[in-house]
């Protein structure tokens, strides 16, 4: 305890130091708390929460795929399937402007099981998806797409198709969808794309879940072989390898991410170690001081590498903080929406980072500190004693 | 003493704020210096001497009274001019040397020709004489921590004397140096005073120091209390009363 | 003023301070090199695409290739509208094409990748006049060859020879051509009746580029194709058309500066700790400047140019490190499709990047050179 007043003691002499040091970590660890959130959303679709046991049944050479309709019969009574949905794909912009910014991707579904067939749709409130079943223009739409059109739910749109064209539609809005996996998505139903499009013929994907990723391998190869000769021809991968596949092409933004990290991490431990550094230098006769009354070297050194360890957590959880409540202030509106902030709605950062940031910072004190404190240990009471004298 | 006097003190106090308490550290001062003279000022530290000669080397501002120098007032000038004014008129000398560590000898002393308008040849010529005037010719690219006590004292009044100007004052500059060293620096005062015809205006504690001088000034508790000229051995004293 | 070599010297004599606060600078500078570098390579690989000649067509309502559709009888008419360019036989200099993305595996991996396929006519050599073949030859008409480009081989490490599983044939790869580092480098061409038939495409094409005889003719023909009552097509020159593609990097552009000026901000919070703390061990020198006569600006400037120093030194560094990625070819997707593109640095990266070093020092050195000039000389010596 004795040990902790006086390392607090040591950063309040500084005043200026010590602000300037942990300003510099807690910028650094804002952005690495997104860019981490970034990273950590990926790898957890890759590996885990990516469903083994869930099916993707799409064409099997083209993209964007089309399946006709008669084959879905088929599909979804293979035996094992527990549960089916199905995707059309309806593209357009969402005001006459036309900028592919403003373009919106509407995927055609069954209302009833929307949110046991998807990933990331825990979080959707049930009474929306009651609204879908009851309104049959009715849209969930991604917070996203709200924020940047400035819409309300309840509130009516219509998309410029550019998949179909010359088939408009018009949507009203029943509810909205959490932020993180889509983005620039709204959720309809199939049978007024089938009514709005006229087209009841095709559809563009099916998903299938089994019971357990054992049996979709089975189901998988099964429906492979059952439509090898069929024209067209069916590719059925789990959701996790489809994952895979469209992290894979963003490998090269994903590198760059990792080498800003990096970068990041050694940054703020240059930044922490060269202020400690400092700070152990002007107190080299303390530390003497501190010798000759019988402190052991061990703890002179823990006070050093404490004190950076420390305003690296204080500065890392501040940092976390204020990136949590950026992102979080961004998801519920509270921020002008922009390039900036829309990134949140992809990725918005959970509160459990704020903790995250703490350790980094800590961490990262740990490394700063390392050559201060071998300083410190070095120092020799009678070099300091003699140049005073 | 010749007509005109190189410096004119005319009434000059001093006063600080301490928080809300006033500390005067001068009061009443008149005092005139002649040119080519060696004036020691001694009194107890915390008397006011350091401060009567930041006064008249420009580096602070009387509350009241006026100082001139050489006809021109100088407590009347702001920082800036004043700033410009030192570089040319005065040469600094202080106790703990304050040479640049990372600049050589000779870069030290041709710090403050770099203020003036001057060719390259020309500072080098000046630099040199400087150094040569204060024997350390061959100790041109040394660095102030590869030199003797002494010696860096020496590069201090060459850097002092090397703007050539008509005042020199040098505050405490045998603080820091052994008997021996001491003597030598006096000696070095001494003869810038008698050959160059420089004012020499000196702070010290040291009696040794101040009988070096032509003129004493003891000084306590801010005001002037004796005014000796050593040279005829006459003494004059003067009281101020306290107002 | 104060002598550089003032300045010079004390960086020297707290070298490890120095070059930490630098090697901050370097990180950071090779970091936004990088992601410049990046972003300048696919935009050049976009703009390499255009031929300012060329005008290329595509479905109403689509800006994409992968969506768009259009059926024979609009393709005729297009053909043959005014402006366009005709051969030595006389036949309009237009080339249909049908682009698609095919799912691909390779028979060791059991994961899918894309395969971009572009089947086209003899023309299509004649419209794209920057494609040339580096080795093998080119595919024949109704045969099922192929043609690969450049970045294909790279990425995927065909050779000339191999075989491909697309649809129901066994292609063969018969030549290997390059295009100016443009998007088609990371296709694979094909004839355009072996492919429609294979995916059951007959009379359909995603595209038709027409060839104008100058690029002002071309601006003139999109112009009047767009604007046209009779034929319903999107227009546009090929400059315009991958330009749009690349402005889909707009977002990344800005996250890139974002990430830039964040981490230039720890950074100069760093290089304002390090002046700070050399201004309060040099507090006496300064002092002494200050008695000398020096003026407080000179001190200001002084100060001000060791930052300065610190966050050259360490940009240097960072741009020559970032510049070690110069010319390293990823894949990245850009809407529906994915192109290769070589990691590019060039001049206006290298000025942008040594200024926004020096931007940084001149921030991080600004307050503690104006707490410098703000050295009592007289207290300090005391």
């Amino acid at each position: 305890m004795k040990a902790l007043l006086l390392i607090l003691k040591n950063l309040r002499r500084n005043k200026l130091r010590t602000t300037l040091t942990a300003l510099a970590v807690i910028v650094m660890v804002v952005l690495c708390t997104e860019a981490a959130t970034v990273l950590f959303w990926v790898h957890q679709h890759v590996h885990t929460q990516a469903c083994q046991s869930k099916l993707l049944v799409s064409e099997r050479w083209v993209a964007p795929s089309c399946i006709p309709t008669r084959y879905l019969a088929l599909l979804t009574h293979q035996e094992g399937v527990e549960d089916w949905t199905l995707w059309n794909l309806y593209t357009g912009y969402l005001d006459t402007s036309r900028q592919s910014s403003r373009k919106g991707f509407g995927l055609a579904t069954r209302p009833d099981n929307l949110i046991a067939m998807h990933l990331g749709l825990e979080k959707l409130d049930p009474a929306a998806v009651e609204a879908l079943q009851r309104e049959k223009t009715g849209a969930i739409v991604s917070a996203d797409l709200m924020q940047q059109m400035n819409w309300k739910v309840g509130q009516q749109f219509t998309v410029l198709s550019s998949s179909h064209p010359h088939k408009d539609l018009r949507f009203k809005i029943v509810g909205v969808l959490p932020p993180g996996e889509y983005v620039r998505n709204f959720f309809f139903r199939q049978d007024y794309y089938e009514e709005g499009t006229g087209n009841k013929e095709t559809i563009t994907c099916v998903w299938l879940r089994l019971r357990d990723a054992e049996t979709a391998q089975r189901v998988a190869s099964r429906i492979q072989k059952q439509f090898q000769h069929s024209q067209p021809e069916l590719k059925v991968e789990t959701e996790s390898a489809g994952v895979a596949r469209f992290v894979s092409r963003e490998q090269a933004l994903l590198s760059v991410l990792k080498w800003v990290v990096a970068v990041l991490v050694l940054d703020m431990a240059i930044v922490l170690s060269n202020s400690i550094s400092v700070a152990t230098r002007e107190r080299r006769v303390e530390m003497a001081v501190l010798k000759v009354l019988g402190f052991e070297p061990v703890v002179i050194m823990a006070l050093v590498v404490g004190e950076a360890m420390l305003l690296g957590a204080v500065s890392g959880f501040v940092g976390a903080a204020l990136a949590w409540l950026s992102s979080t202030l961004a998801v519920h509106g509270f921020l002008p929406s922009n390039p900036a902030t829309r990134i949140f709605f992809s990725f918005p950062i959970q509160a459990a980072m704020v903790l995250w940031g703490a350790l980094l910072g800590a961490l990262v004190g740990f490394m700063g500190s390392i050559v201060p404190a071998w300083n410190a240990w070095q120092v020799k009471v009678s070099d300091v004693f003699a140049k005073i004298a | 003493m010749s007509a005109q006097p190189l410096i004119v003190v005319d009434n000059v106090a001093k006063e600080y704020m301490r928080g809300s308490e006033r500390i005067v550290v001068l009061r009443d001062v008149n005092l005139e210096i002649a040119a080519a003279d060696f004036v020691a000022l001694i009194g107890p530290s915390g008397s006011g001497k350091t401060t009567l000669l930041n006064l008249i080397a420009g580096l602070d501002q009387p509350t009241s009274g006026r100082i001139w120098f050489d006809g021109l007032e100088i407590s009347k000038l702001d920082e800036a001019r004043l700033a410009r004014w030192r570089t040319n008129a005065v040469g600094f000398v202080f106790q703990f040397f304050h040479l640049i560590p990372v600049l050589t000898a000779y870069e030290n002393v041709e710090l403050p020709l770099l203020l003036l308008n001057l060719t390259a040849r020309r500072r080098r010529e000046q630099v040199l004489m400087a150094l040569d005037l204060v024997g350390l010719s061959h100790r041109l690219h040394h660095r102030p921590g590869q030199l003797s006590g002494g010696e860096q004292q020496r590069v201090g009044i060459a850097r002092a004397l090397v703007t050539d100007p008509k005042l020199i004052v040098a505050d405490e500059p045998t603080g820091d140096l052994d008997h021996v060293k001491s003597g030598e620096i006096l000696d070095l005062l001494q003869s810038l005073q008698q050959e160059l015809q420089k004012t020499i205006l000196l702070v010290t504690h040291d009696p040794a120091a101040a009988a070096r001088a032509r003129r004493v000034l003891r000084i306590d508790k801010g005001t002037l209390v004796e005014d000796r000229s050593m040279h005829s051995g006459r003494f004059r004293l003067f009281e101020w009363t306290v107002q | 003023m104060v002598p550089l070599a003032y300045n010079y010297r004390n960086l020297q004599v707290r070298w490890k301070t120095t070059l930490m606060t630098a090697f901050g600078f370097t990180l950071v500078v090779a970091a936004l090199v990088i992601m410049l570098a990046f972003l300048n390579g696919i935009e050049a690989a976009c703009i390499a695409s255009g031929e300012p000649e060329n005008v290329i067509l595509l479905s109403k309502g689509n800006q994409d290739e992968v969506l768009s559709q259009m059926e024979r009888p609009l393709v005729a008419q297009v053909e043959n509208s005014k402006g366009v360019a005709v051969d030595a036989a006389g036949r309009p200099l237009a080339s249909r094409e049908l682009f698609l993305a095919v799912h691909h595996r390779p028979p060791e991996g059991d994961e899918f990748h894309f395969l971009q396929v572009r089947g086209v006519l003899p023309a299509a050599f004649r419209v794209h006049s920057q494609l040339h073949l580096l080795s093998g030859r080119t595919f024949r008409p109704g045969q099922s060859e192929v043609m690969i480009g450049k970045g294909v081989q790279r990425t995927h490490h065909f050779q000339i020879g191999d075989t491909l599983e697309i649809g129901r044939k066994q292609w063969q790869i018969v030549g290997v051509f390059e295009s100016r580092g443009a998007a088609f480098e990371s296709e694979l061409w094909c004839d355009l009746n072996e492919l429609a038939s294979q995916f059951r495409r007959d009379g359909l094409y995603s595209t038709v580029v027409l060839r104008a005889e100058t690029p002002q003719g071309a601006e003139e023909l999109a112009e009047r194709l767009r604007n046209s009552r009779s034929v319903s097509v999107e227009a546009l020159t090929e400059p315009k058309y991958y330009q749009k593609q690349a402005e889909q990097t707009r977002l990344l552009q800005t996250a890139a500066w974002v990430i830039a000026w964040f981490m230039g901000l720890g950074a100069l919070f760093g290089v304002m700790n390090t002046q700070f703390a050399a201004i309060g061990q040099r507090s006496k020198e300064i002092a002494v400047l200050r008695i000398l006569g020096f003026p407080a600006r000179a001190i200001l400037l002084s100060f001000l140019i060791e930052a300065l120093g610190i966050a050259a030194v360490g940009g240097s560094f960072g741009v020559a490190l970032g510049a070690a990625a110069n010319g390293v070819t990823r894949s990245f997707s850009l809407g529906a499709r994915s192109i290769d593109f070589a990691f590019r640095v060039d001049g206006p990266i290298v000025v942008c990047a040594g200024i926004f070093a020096l931007l940084m020092g001149l921030l991080g050195g600004l307050l503690p050179a104006l707490s410098a000039m703000r050295v009592k000389p007289l207290e300090a010596l005391r």
